[in-house]
């Protein structure tokens, strides 16, 4: 079966919200905003490139006026960063101040292109080999040059990280890191593994920091980076403020002179404070963005990240879903639209493991609407019979309290799966019983959030044959050896065209046995002050849009 | 009354020991530990890196040895590292405890000083417009939750004045008026309730005062109404509502965590909330610990406060 794939530049498919701003959410081919009409209409396009170029023509919010350097402003935090940490936070909140402050060797553009950071280049001899060659001239906030045994020390470090960080598991194979110079450093994996450079432009765990900085500050409330911001003040629970670091690299950004990063965690409190303008900008959910969007000293940006929900279940043997043309069932049952209307508005997409946006790498939301994960009643019936499952089953659903569109996605499937039969009983668990689930595999099934990776092989790691969810997953009622023959090859295979053979062969496993369900991903809402100009929504969920905006 | 006194703090000593171990058992009953919140769902670490991470921690202890580890910090002082930041329990807690502090007793403060006297005029012209806006005005406020107030404050304020309280915590000693201007809101915002209740209290304790005979004998003898109201019948009235602010202070050092996250306050019922939902034990406990202090100590203040207020009542 031949699989239609996505060109990355085009990703981003949306409902728009009526009073949204074309022309100002549509800086970034991030937060590309077409309508919903065009969207449904696009459906029958193979002509993604032609698409790309359509859209990479539109011009960037605010980008008639020049950038003005200056001016402070504050942001809404969902969540407190907990700690500024550079290595092995688990929480993203963590990700949003530290992307501000840190740098690593490489990191993305707008569009998810690796772009060089502190590394100005690199080059690959052979596939256990990187040789990266570091800007010269970089300054850490401390006024440190950075050189390459700084780089040693925190790749090092990266492995496993000082407390109160942690392993989370996405560290590549990295053998040894040697220093053949001032400004040039050597990379050897104990394995190949193509993880390497998205590790490093993701920078969630990669950050590069001076030489024995553990030693000698306290990193979770103090900064030493090389990012285009210092961090001045952090008051847990409270605020960050971050102020422009002078000797940034790039002598042109930022604009921005400061910014107070304020944890806001109830929605209706950053509302109030975009209203007042006591905050410039904040993320909110879809209603609350929409509400906002007739006020005149506002601004809707959106664009779709990777945090994606996905149906997972355990499979230790004698389930009824263990059968997988119970599994194929369900997927045929689930109406995805229905659930992207009903809780995102409309302003979702259909997505598979790898989550539309994501480089070239996703099935298209087209294809898997269309074909992987069509939604036909009849069919679902027809396989529940085959399955000797005509008659149904009960289930218990587990998904998270205080996560809307966890619980609401929840009832509107256990709607859907009852046309088939399924009793599904939603239990909303607090984050702590539900993460102990999760993590043992305590559960039938449950729903739950995906997020970004760095490496298209991160999405796929539940089928390492050795990892942990194979083990208390899927142990004893699914297998598949060419799945998890294919993710390792994945991992080792630098030759990207290979690479997007070997992933098209996982995708295709994958939506035809199920072992996990993708569901649905939903579009990102930020809302910003007027003043503020040239922000957007990155993909992986950052404000790293502030680093080029500006304020009036 | 220094013997009662003394009687009633020594018998805090057991009181909060029980208290330690209650709070103790109770945050490791829960299910799910700091480990299990930090690799929920869509990270995976091996069992050999949690476990590691879980002794790193001091979670791998046997429970009795996590809990004399407690209670020695305690009584030294040295009230642990947060799980999940490092940062020292004790910055957290010296870092929320006047926030909420103050928001309390400018709530009690506000509701005391308009509660009472509503109150009062209230009993005095019984069945008047005024008692009857009265009585519906506390109903009011006993059945609006401060959380839909404060939401609503927030976005009256902000819809109608562009203006919201300043969302950076400025302590008093830095910026009296700024430090004003963040409290006021959520202050009114938790008082409603407050002042409901301290309002009908004062009302319901006033009538069944003003029936009593030395009150009747007092108006005989011609005192002034405001001296009879005032001296003879609000002193003696107010020991129940002394109780009911007692109790509503004391409530208020954990129970205004609502309004605080709402507002953005890092106080102590949100550093509570927090603390809980990542199981960061050190916290949870340090914070159950004190709140527990505070509203025992309370008690033992208003049971003080009621020979002062009625020195018939003995304390001994």
């Amino acid at each position: 079966m031949i699989l239609e794939y996505f060109d990355g530049t085009v990703n981003l498919f949306c409902a728009t919200p009526k009073r949204v701003e074309m022309s100002e959410c549509l800086g970034d081919p991030m937060s590309l905003s077409i309508t919903r009409r065009r969207f449904l209409s696009s459906a029958g396009l193979a002509a993604g490139a032609a698409l790309a170029g359509k859209f990479s023509a539109l011009s960037p919010a605010g980008a008639a006026a020049a950038p003005k350097r200056g001016g402070r402003i504050t942001w809404g935090m969902i969540q407190d960063p907990v700690a500024t940490i550079p290595f092995g936070a688990g929480n993203g909140s963590n990700y949003e101040t530290t992307s501000l402050v840190y740098e690593s060797l490489c990191g993305w553009d707008r569009n998810l292109k690796v772009v060089p950071a502190l590394a100005e280049s690199w080059e690959t001899p052979n596939d256990k080999t990187y040789i990266f060659h570091l800007r010269k001239g970089v300054k850490f906030h401390s006024g440190k040059e950075l050189d390459a045994n700084d780089v040693k020390y925190s790749l090092e470090l990266q492995k496993n990280p000082p407390p109160p960080g942690a392993d989370q598991g996405f560290y590549p194979n990295i053998g040894a890191v040697t220093v053949p110079d001032k400004y040039t450093v050597r990379v050897l994996m104990s394995a190949p593994d193509a993880s390497l450079i998205g590790y490093l432009a993701w920078g969630r765990y990669s950050w590069i920091i001076p030489n024995g900085l553990y030693d000698r500050m306290d990193l979770r409330t103090h900064v030493d980076g090389t990012g285009p911001f210092r961090l001045d003040e952090y008051v847990p629970n409270d605020h960050a403020t971050l102020s422009r670091f002078k000797d940034y690299r790039n002598p042109a950004l930022p604009y921005l002179d400061g910014i107070t990063m304020k944890v806001l965690p109830d929605e209706n409190a950053r509302v109030a404070g975009l209203r007042s303008g006591a905050i410039d900008g904040a993320t909110l959910t879809a209603d609350s963005a929409h509400a906002l969007a007739n006020d005149p000293s506002l601004r809707v940006l959106k664009g779709l990240t990777a945090s994606t929900i996905e149906l997972q279940w355990t499979m230790h043997g004698g389930k009824p879903w263990d059968n997988v043309k119970v599994r194929q069932a369900i997927n045929a049952a689930i109406n995805r639209q229905d659930i992207i209307d009903k809780v995102y508005s409309g302003d979702g997409a259909y997505t598979g493991k790898t989550p539309p946006g994501f480089g070239t790498w996703p099935v298209a939301p087209t294809d898997l609407k269309a074909r992987w994960e069509k939604f036909d009643p009849a069919r679902a019936k027809a396989l529940m019979a085959e399955a000797g499952m005509a008659g149904g089953f009960a289930v218990t659903l587990q998904t998270q309290a205080r996560v809307g569109d966890l619980i609401e996605a929840s009832e509107i499937m256990k709607a859907q799966l009852k046309q088939i039969n399924i009793d599904v009983t939603v239990q909303p668990l607090e984050i702590g019983i539900f993460a102990r689930n999760n993590v043992n595999g305590d559960f039938d099934w449950q729903l739950t959030h995906r997020r970004m990776r760095g490496d298209i092989s991160q999405f796929y790691s539940d089928f390492d044959p050795a990892g942990i969810i194979t083990k208390n997953y899927f142990k004893g009622g699914y297998s598949n050896a060419e799945l998890g023959n294919l993710y390792l090859q994945g991992l080792r295979t630098v030759d990207d065209a290979r690479r997007h053979r070997l992933y098209r062969r996982i995708d295709e496993i994958v939506m035809t046995e199920w072992p996990e369900m993708p569901i649905a991903v939903a579009m990102k809402y930020m809302v910003v002050n007027k003043r503020l100009n040239n922000m957007y929504a990155s993909y992986e969920d950052t404000e790293r849009g502030l680093i080029e905006s500006w304020v009036r | 009354m220094i013997r009662f006194a003394a009687g009633r703090i020594a018998l805090l000593v057991p009181t909060l020991v029980g208290m330690s171990v209650l709070i103790f058992l109770m945050v490791r009953i829960l299910p799910g530990d700091v480990v299990d919140v930090m690799f929920a769902g869509d990270v995976a670490a091996s069992t050999t890196s949690k476990a590691a991470i879980r002794k790193a921690l001091g979670l791998s202890a046997p429970l009795p040895v996590q809990y004399l580890d407690f209670a020695r910090g305690v009584v030294t002082g040295n009230l642990g590292q947060s799980l999940t930041s490092g940062e020292p329990v004790a910055h957290i807690i010296s870092r929320a405890l006047p926030i909420t502090t103050e928001l309390a007793i400018v709530a009690t403060g506000l509701a005391s000083a308009v509660g009472i006297p509503l109150g009062v005029v209230s009993s005095v012209r019984p069945n008047t417009w005024f008692d009857l806006a009265a009585h519906v005005g506390g109903l009011l406020g006993l059945s609006l939750p401060n959380f839909w107030f404060a939401t609503l404050s927030l976005l009256v304020t902000s819809v109608f004045f562009h203006w919201i309280p300043p969302v950076t915590w400025v302590p008093f000693a830095r910026d009296p008026l700024q430090n004003a201007s963040q409290v006021m809101l959520p202050a009114v915002a938790i008082a409603v309730y407050l002042l409901a209740a301290v309002m009908r209290m004062t009302r319901t304790s006033m009538l069944e005062v003003l029936r009593q005979d030395y009150v009747r004998t007092a108006r005989a003898k011609g005192a002034r109404a405001d001296r009879v109201i005032v001296h003879h019948a609000l002193r003696n009235s107010l020991i129940p509502v002394v109780t009911v602010i007692g109790f509503q202070l004391g409530g208020l050092m954990g129970g205004a965590a609502v309004v605080e996250i709402i507002f953005g306050l890092p106080g102590m019922g949100y550093t509570l909330v927090q603390g809980i939902y990542s199981r960061d034990y050190p916290v949870i406990q340090a914070a159950a610990l004190l709140l527990a202090t505070v509203f025992v100590v309370l008690n033992l203040v208003v049971d003080l406060l009621y020979a002062v207020l009625d020195p018939r009542i003995g304390l001994a």
